[in-house]
């Protein structure tokens, strides 16, 4: 069952832990502030372990916005933009006490087939311990940077992009868009 | 996986198995062998902090399921559902029959799901040697498929053939990072290659099933992947129940999904029955014997209809509860969930003492690792908290509720067990091993999926006859501000509890016992071993540098610690060349 899009931006990680949602947070605060064309989906994706699989094979280009761990000294809110391929091969041979679920699923996502063309657009995180809907100032500050690598990734895929015409001339700010996930009941009402 | 062995004494050595879980989690064991390569003591620890329960405090407690379904991606719909049955408790709301429906079809349609990529995706690659299956006659293949089904699943020479060439070309490509860790050509591998190839074969086929299932759960969840469907009082997917083709997709699907739990899951399971029986039968992987279940899900019509005459209300239910001790199957206690305490004697928390979860707290106390990364085994060593029934470790999961069900004359529970051993010639017993959890997991997988088809008639009749109710209405501001409540369910991986006390109608306080905290507790108070711990003593490796007998008895649990990090973890690759410079003027 194909999207009725080919591209979809989709954004993972477990708000709970804070900059562990950073993805999370930013397909939202693009769903907020741009309309696309052709239209895109934009995931709230989550945690959503082997269900990934389906997302990948249901849209041709998919962009995944996730955090980040590289071995260096690298700072908090670096940026990397690379195709999902070069990350094959690492899915179990993680010598460390971490074992994800994203490069497994793009694995076994390859095995069964029909996958997307996958670009991997993530953030070197702060805190991802601490038990709070927020996120770290160094992140904060390396949104914009986020948002434009993304942007200019889907201009190379031939989608247009433009701010929504909002109420004020003001961009939804990141608060905002944190805040609906501290405030479900009232968006339910 | 970090396998690493060091000498504790001049005899018993310790190894460290780090983590244990395939694809999701966060968990490491270590044991302790003697010379004679029999594990002696062994020690599971959760290494990471979660304490999810602190963001719910002071929250609206219609708000909660929301949030406590992020707990774990993998089990979202399960938390969500203990969470808003939890409020509905606290207050005394009953939800209506159809909305109790709807729920069901999403959590039986989980148990399917959750069964299958288990098995296949998580474990049965520790029982199925993957570089063997490369070596297989797909034509013999094809005729010992035959033996196992008399139309086994997508098992044509051609199919296996094709099966043989794709893992070839990935083993090839070097792409197979997710096979690339396992211990292949270990002697405890028992299947020949072309049994291998079979069960290669519904590995795949597995992947697409599994899909397949979490699109129909998202015609009932609505959005994915985090759902919205359920309120305190009922069910918000109306539309979805009252529309024909909608049901018609979801019946579609776990059609499609009956014949291959019929027709592959089962039957490959009692081909591994076949090569590992001496295992079962020397019950390897056997706890202490104390388990318990909940029990849970009203069969509603299909009980009135089938049977009829059959008017004990345990019976209307699919799973029965009740409590076993120590393997006497003549005696089966009723379960009461006011016996459930957690306490963190040997966990990285201050509260020490056995607390009921309604007034625990989760204040962690970390003393960290000894200085070579090992664990402080006479001391704190894991963040996961000791639950306890009646002061005891209990195992929870599939083999619970078989062996309960089957002792307490389950409905449908019973007979599907009773078939499974006389096909296999297993008894009661065997189902509390490695490989019997595994039984007990496919005959579950296989139950569920048929009373799927009983709740969607009911539905559909009542729809027919303008039963069309799916919220009970209530007035919050009318609702007790302090009272409490909690939610005892079984869910795929066994019994899910939310306990929820609610002061100045706000979230006092909050607890998840998950299934996993039940199976991987650590020791407590009394030094009692948790139940993976009591799986792992006194199993022999036949290779102490290749622990894969305590491999497979830990992931016989369907261990889930999946509310572990989702960062992608690129180290050890070089990815400069992939940063994206900062720019000036932004």
């Amino acid at each position: 069952m194909l999207a009725d899009t080919p591209f979809a931006v989709m954004g993972i990680g477990n708000i709970l832990f804070k900059d562990e949602g950073l993805g999370v947070y930013a397909s939202q605060y693009l769903q907020a502030n741009y309309d696309f064309t052709p239209k895109i989906d934009l995931i709230d994706g989550g945690t959503m372990g082997m269900n990934m699989i389906h997302t990948y094979q249901r849209y041709q280009r998919l962009i995944i916005l996730d955090t980040i761990s590289i071995e260096s000294t690298e700072t908090a809110g670096a940026i990397y933009s690379l195709n999902a391929d070069v990350l094959q091969g690492l899915g179990n041979c993680r010598k460390t006490a971490h074992e994800i679920e994203v490069l497994q699923t793009l694995e076994l996502g390859a095995l069964a087939g029909d996958m997307a063309e996958i670009q991997i657009i993530a953030m070197v995180p702060d805190d991802i311990d601490e038990v709070t809907m927020t996120l770290s100032p160094s992140v904060l500050e390396a949104m914009p940077l986020f948002i434009e690598t993304i942007l200019t990734e889907l201009g190379r895929w031939g989608v247009e992009y433009q701010p929504k015409k909002q109420a004020s001339s003001q961009k939804i700010s990141w608060q905002a868009i944190i805040d609906q996930y501290n405030q479900q009941q009232a968006l339910c009402k | 996986m970090t396998n690493k062995t060091t000498d504790s004494t001049a005899k018993k050595q310790k190894i460290v198995i780090d983590p244990v879980t395939r694809i999701e989690g966060h968990l490491r064991v270590e044991v302790e062998v003697d010379e004679n390569n029999i594990v002696t003591e062994a020690w599971a620890s959760g290494q990471l902090f979660r304490g999810i329960e602190t963001i719910l405090k002071n929250r609206d407690p219609r708000d909660t399921g929301l949030i406590a379904q992020r707990i774990c991606g993998v089990c979202t719909n399960s938390h969500y559902r203990a969470s808003i049955t939890a409020v509905e408790n606290a207050y005394g709301i009953v939800p209506p029959r159809n909305a109790e429906i709807i729920r069901n079809l999403v959590s039986l349609a989980l148990f399917v799901q959750d069964h299958l990529v288990h098995y296949y995706h998580l474990h049965s690659l520790d029982y199925v040697d993957v570089v063997s299956a490369l070596e297989a006659d797909s034509e013999k293949a094809a005729k010992i498929a035959h033996q196992w089904h008399k139309q086994p699943y997508n098992c044509s020479q051609g199919d296996l053939e094709a099966v043989k060439e794709k893992l070839g070309s990935f083993v090839n490509a070097g792409r197979l990072g997710l096979f690339a860790n396992g211990y292949w050509g270990h002697p405890e591998y028992k299947l020949s290659p072309e049994e291998n190839l079979i069960h290669m074969n519904h590995y795949l086929e597995a992947l697409r099933i599994q899909r397949e299932v979490s699109k129909a759960i998202a015609i009932f969840g609505g959005k994915t992947p985090h759902p919205q469907n359920l309120v305190v009082g009922g069910v918000t997917s109306v539309m979805d129940m009252l529309n024909p083709q909608r049901l018609n997709d979801y019946l579609f699907i776990i059609k499609d999904t009956q014949a291959f739990l019929k027709r592959a899951y089962l039957p490959d399971v009692k081909m591994v029955v076949a090569a590992y029986k001496d295992n079962i039968k020397a019950g390897f992987g056997r706890g202490n014997g104390s388990f318990f279940c909940a029990g849970g899900y009203d069969l509603g019509s299909f009980n009135s209809a089938e049977n009829a005459s059959n008017n004990d209300s345990e019976s209307s239910k699919l799973f029965v509860d009740g409590v076993i001790w120590g393997h006497d199957f003549d005696k089966v206690e009723s379960f009461d969930e006011n016996h459930i305490t957690e306490e963190a004697s040997r966990s990285w928390y201050a509260d020490e003492q056995p607390t009921s979860p309604y007034d625990e707290t989760t204040e962690p106390h970390y003393t960290d690792l000894n200085t070579d990364g090992t664990l402080k085994t006479e001391g704190k060593y894991s963040w996961i908290k000791a639950p306890r029934y009646k002061g005891q470790p209990m195992e929870v999961g599939p083999a619970a509720r078989m062996i309960i069900g089957y002792l307490k004359g389950a409905t449908l529970i019973k007979p599907y067990v009773q078939q499974f051993m006389d096909d296999t010639d297993l008894e009661l017993i065997d189902f509390s091993s490695t490989l019997g959890r595994n039984v007990a997991r496919a005959i579950e997988a296989e139950v569920t999926c048929d009373v799927i088809f009983s709740s969607v008639s009911e539905l559909i009749e009542n729809i027919k006859y303008y039963n069309e109710e799916t919220w009970t209405k209530y007035d919050f501001d009318a609702l007790p501000t302090s009272t409490k409540g909690c939610a005892i369910l079984e869910v795929p991986r066994g019994t899910l509890s939310h306990f929820i006390r609610i002061e100045n109608a706000k979230v006092a306080n909050y607890q998840a016992v998950v299934p996993t905290t039940w199976n991987a507790s650590p020791k407590d108070a009394n030094g009692k071993r948790g139940p993976y711990e009591e799986a792992i003593v006194g199993l022999h490796l036949a290779d102490p540098q290749q622990p894969l007998e305590v491999l497979r008895a830990v992931h016989s649990f369907d261990p889930c610690l999946a509310c572990a990090v989702h960062v992608i973890d690129a180290k050890g690759k070089t990815l400069a060349e992939y940063r994206v410079p900062a720019k000036m003027g932004l």
